[in-house]
């Protein structure tokens, strides 16, 4: 039968698949398809029974019109005889064709992703962020899963049957499936990649003397993880006070307004301060002048005057081409004045 | 239904009747005169639970059908010392021997029993104490020559036995 040409095949997939971001999205959807915010655990009977199902489906092989039966092995004796009995004759020996699964009891720490040092606690990390509302604060739940255990898990799937065609059957599938290195299961909605480590034969042909039938081993390595859902938190995000800052990029520069009244030889320096603007203020007298008081202080905690460098107080005299500093201190957000009156000498 | 397909072979001087005497009289030896017993208790697979994934079970799982006294000649290897950490030689223990038996066919089939892989056979090593064995060889293909009687039909079968743990089987 699998001799003669193929046919045309009639049940081609139309439908289109997500690629790229895309599909790693719909990845993450499917990890909690059906289920909360919170991914599924996995423990390793999902890996069994999720390596199970890719043998029964994924390797499926038909011979003469029927599924070759997939047996996983225990160790328990009498247990054998209820997966087998569908298959097996007068005497209970099961017949050929059948494919086998045994899982090495050992699993072995995990080569996919971790395999170095790693954390050393069971730290919990963002796994979700779920808007809440309490019907006066609106919050967020964090759903916070720590980091899966990477394990490897061993398979020998074994495939006994007496021709060669069925042989190549199982051989064509598993090239396929192991093309590009690996193929993915999903234990629980977390995708997984199982590799190929060896094939060899066991047939026992060469014992001329003896049962002749093919025997094949396929050696897979399940890179996958397991996840304890008793570790999963749920916890409210913490409230946050937000303490803001506004920083003035361009210091303003203090103005003075002068004044003077010739018929009376009255000056006045008048000095503003506005909010966020330089505390100090120094200026050139063009004049002689004999400063003799300060009036109108609003919003100067203190004021230091300054004249060629020299501290004064009122009454001071200066005269033309000195250097005359002012040095307040003031509230940052508020702006100050003050007058100094004087008289022309 | 099969067809019946009469046995020819021996016919001119052993037949049916001469096969039935043979059994009888080893039946005889066996359950008059020297009285080993062993009690089987047959999985009952049907009722039997198992685990939906390993198909593995624990002791209260495991069904059996009404245990059946056989009569039987018993061979019990000697237990061996044994330690579980192979290697680095500690904690021993002392493993009971293999069972073998032999049980004619017609014993079983008065009894309306069988013994298939699996099941488990208990021998009374003292009167407070059962000890428990499971099938590994059930001797079904019994129509080689040391079974048969001058080859002329399969009459009784041995049967393989191995220990196993308290945890795994026990009736009491």
């Amino acid at each position: 039968m699998c001799a003669l040409p193929k046919n045309y095949r009639k049940n081609l997939n139309i439908l289109p698949k997500k690629y790229g971001p895309e599909q790693r999205e719909q990845l993450l959807d499917n990890i909690m398809d059906n289920g909360t915010y919170l991914p599924k655990g996995v423990s390793l009977e999902d890996l069994d029974s999720a390596f199970i199902d890719f043998v029964k489906k994924d390797l499926e092989i038909v011979i003469d019109g029927e599924k070759i039966p997939v047996i996983f092995l225990t160790l328990q004796r009498w247990v054998e005889f209820t997966k087998t009995w569908e298959f097996t004759g007068k005497h209970k020996d099961i017949k050929i064709p059948f494919i086998t699964i045994v899982r090495k009891p050992d699993t072995q720490p995990g080569t996919n992703q971790q395999s170095l040092w790693n954390t050393a606690t069971r730290l919990t990390y963002t796994y979700y962020k779920v808007p809440t509302f309490d019907g006066v604060r609106k919050g967020v739940d964090v759903y916070k899963i720590p980091q899966p255990t990477a394990i490897d898990m061993l398979y020998e799937v074994r495939i006994f049957c007496n021709k060669m065609v069925d042989l190549n059957k199982m051989q064509f599938k598993i090239n396929q499936i192991f093309r590009s290195r690996q193929f993915y299961i999903n234990p629980n909605g977390h995708p997984m990649p199982i590799v190929l480590d060896t094939s060899g034969d066991e047939s026992p042909i060469n014992d001329f003397e003896n049962r002749r039938f093919y025997v094949q081993l396929f050696e897979m390595r399940l890179m996958g993880y397991i996840l304890d859902s008793d570790e999963f938190e749920v916890i409210p995000a913490k409230n946050r006070a937000l303490l803001i800052y506004e920083v003035e990029r361009n210091v303003r520069k203090p103005m003075v307004k002068i004044k003077s009244d010739k018929d009376t030889s009255l000056i006045s320096y008048n000095l503003i301060f506005k909010p966020l603007s330089d505390t100090t203020f120094t200026t050139i007298a063009e004049f002689d002048i004999k400063f003799v008081e300060i009036i109108g202080l609003i919003n100067i905690n203190s004021l230091i005057i300054t004249v060629n460098s020299n501290i004064v107080t009122t009454p001071f005299v200066v005269t033309s081409g000195d250097e005359i500093t002012f040095t307040i201190s003031k509230p940052a957000q508020l702006e100050s004045r003050f007058t100094l009156n004087g008289k022309l000498l | 239904m099969s067809n019946i397909i009469p046995i020819n072979r021996l016919n001119k001087f052993f037949s049916q009747n001469d096969f039935d005497i043979e059994v009888q009289l080893g039946r005889e030896y066996i359950e008059g005169d020297i009285n080993m017993r062993v009690i089987l208790y047959q999985i009952d697979r049907e009722t039997s639970m198992v685990d939906d994934l390993y198909g593995e079970s624990g002791k209260h799982d495991i069904r059996y059908k009404v245990p059946v006294e056989l009569s039987v000649i018993v061979t019990l290897s000697e237990p061996d010392n044994k330690v579980y950490n192979e290697g680095s030689g500690s904690l021993r223990y002392l493993q009971d021997g293999q069972l073998r038996f032999g049980v004619y066919d017609s014993q079983l089939k008065e009894l309306g029993a069988d013994i298939t892989y699996g099941d488990y056979i208990g021998y009374v090593v003292s009167e407070r104490e059962i000890r428990y064995f499971s099938v590994v060889n059930d001797g079904s293909k019994n129509y080689d020559n040391a079974h048969t009687i001058f080859g002329y039909k399969g009459a009784f079968r041995t049967i393989i036995c191995a220990p196993v743990d308290n945890d795994e089987f026990s009736s009491i």
